[in-house]
């Protein structure tokens, strides 16, 4: 007797969680750099504040410095996971050919990427809570005041990397190539976009490019639904972020579904 | 029938020892991109991020404009954490590969081993120190005090640290641990020992304590070279730098001649 094929509807969720499991499993692997390594870098970085900056710490505002970089820090360690996590993993499947075993499946490109979006947001969002874990052992504890915003820009935001992510890992032939974006585009884009410093620390002409850059829209609504610190509107900052979200996630999309640069 | 009669040498095997170093300084500079641009633009960031950061709540340090305190700290940071990972790198991923032996055979001498991976990841320290030095000068007024400490601060503490990487990767059997190794002793004393804060701001027993740290030294000197300030007597910085390397070097030769976890 011959089996008939496995029937699905619209979406072949079986795919999907496999796929999602498969995902979260590679990163348990990895689980001791994922979790200790961003935070202990932000405990680093705070340490180090607190050490340079000291008794003359300025209070941005209403709020402290501890508090003004808990939300910055988060969201800066969140954005590096949500690339590395989708990338590194799609650099892997293509280099060494595994990727013909899910391209082969019944697996179309829009399950494809909402796997990856759906791991990658699992991924970070631990990591950013790592981060904050050690980030309230030096005594400022934030707790989130809008819960609601804080999961609509953090969802942005890692929705945004990860498709980010997904593209460079597309245009990339090496490793080298990848890790040089991440190095020379990522890591510039994330950590100066107002992770450490608000807007009015920046002379006038470059506080106006920073205004361009959608990720410190992102940081920005964060912090503001973390601690209610604003340097932009929250319903401007939510626009922008879901904007350059869903422009980005749509691009991966299609690249995948294309097949640019993966199917020969 | 001619046969080749084996190649003599004095008490140096000069051609060996010039041709590992250059194996060492080719490995490097072939990802030219990783291992030195990268590192230089990753300073650069901090830069940035620091002094952007409490630009405005440490505006001196001990009459020391705060980025013109801060990029010496960046660049010997730098400089150490590169000639650390040179040395480091590259033997944990000849062990691991098995090409050691390669090194291992031939007739080069432990001295003569440990001298060319040093050297080795003194020339990239060095070179890291020399670009983000250029780099920083274009946004930091950056004064000339002492160049002879620059120099042999430069010198003494790639040294230093390749050594380090040098007993941490011999020591290493998977790569895992050279990464504990950095992650968790070379990050943090690179980062907390007076690279952002003058040491006088920690508090007791972290004070005292910083006195018996090399790292301290090496940052400490490298900055008097710069600025003509120092925290501890420069000339004190000196005797250490070369204590602390001579007997880092009699270490690294006697686990190179005893094969300890080289040779089986």
């Amino acid at each position: 007797m011959i089996e008939a094929p496995r029937k699905y509807g619209i979406l072949n969720q079986m795919g999907v969680t496999t796929f999602i499991r498969r995902e979260l499993a590679r990163e348990w692997r990895f689980f001791r750099y994922t979790v200790f390594g961003p935070a202990l870098q932000a405990a680093l970085f705070a340490a180090v504040f607190l050490l340079a900056a000291g008794d003359k710490m300025i209070t941005f505002d209403e709020i402290g410095f501890l508090e003004f970089l808990i939300p910055g820090m988060m969201m800066s360690a969140a954005m590096q996971k949500a690339f590395e996590s989708g990338a590194f993993s799609l650099m892997d499947d293509k280099l060494s050919g595994q990727i013909g075993d899910f391209l082969s499946a019944p697996f179309n490109a829009f399950e494809w990427l909402l796997s990856y979006t759906v791991s990658t947001f699992v991924v970070s969002a631990l990591t950013a809570l790592t981060v904050w874990g050690a980030l309230c052992l030096f005594g400022t504890v934030v707790i989130p005041q809008n819960p609601l915003l804080l999961l609509g820009f953090f969802a942005a935001a890692s929705i945004a990397f990860t498709a980010f992510g997904i593209l460079s890992a597309i245009i990339s032939d090496k490793w080298d190539s990848l890790s040089a974006k991440e190095v020379f585009i990522l890591a510039p884009l994330v950590l100066l976009s107002g992770s450490f410093f608000p807007l009015n620390a920046l002379p006038g002409e470059w506080q106006i490019a920073l205004l361009f850059n959608p990720i410190f829209y992102m940081i920005d609504g964060f912090r503001y639904a973390m601690t209610g610190y604003q340097d932009n509107p929250p319903e401007l900052g939510m626009l922008v972020a879901w904007f350059t979200a869903i422009i980005m996630w749509v691009a991966a999309f299609i690249c995948l579904k294309r097949g640019y640069r993966i199917k020969s | 029938m001619q046969v080749a009669s084996p190649r003599r040498f004095g008490l140096i095997n000069w051609i060996g020892l010039w041709n590992l170093y250059l194996k060492e300084v080719r490995r490097f500079l072939n990802v030219f991109t990783q291992t030195v641009a990268a590192p230089v633009v990753t300073t650069l960031l901090f830069l940035a991020i620091f002094s952007l950061a409490l630009g405005r709540a440490v505006e001196t340090v001990n009459g020391t404009a705060f980025a013109t305190f801060l990029a010496p700290g960046l660049i010997i940071m730098a400089m150490a954490q590169n000639a650390f990972a040179n040395t480091s790198s590259s033997i944990v991923i000849s062990k691991i590969q098995g090409n050691i032996v390669d090194v291992l055979m031939p007739p080069i001498s432990a001295g003569e081993f440990v001298a060319a991976y040093v050297l080795g990841g003194v020339t990239r320290g060095v070179l890291v120190g020399l670009v983000t030095g250029l780099g920083m000068s274009a946004f930091v007024e950056l004064p000339f005090a002492h160049p002879g400490f620059i120099l042999f601060h430069a010198v003494s503490s790639s040294m230093m640290l390749a050594l380090l990487g040098m007993l941490g990767g011999i020591w290493s059997e998977k790569f895992d641990h050279i990464a504990a190794v950095t992650n968790f002793v070379i990050t943090p004393f690179s980062f907390l020992s007076g690279t952002f804060y003058s040491i006088s701001r920690l508090p007791e027993p972290f004070y005292s304590a910083a006195y018996f740290n090399p790292f301290f030294y090496m940052i400490d000197g490298f900055r008097f070279g710069f600025i003509g300030q120092s925290d501890a007597n420069p000339l004190l910085g000196l005797a250490v730098m070369t204590g602390v390397n001579v007997a880092l070097w009699l270490v690294a030769w006697r686990m190179t001649a005893r094969g300890y976890k080289l040779k089986a």
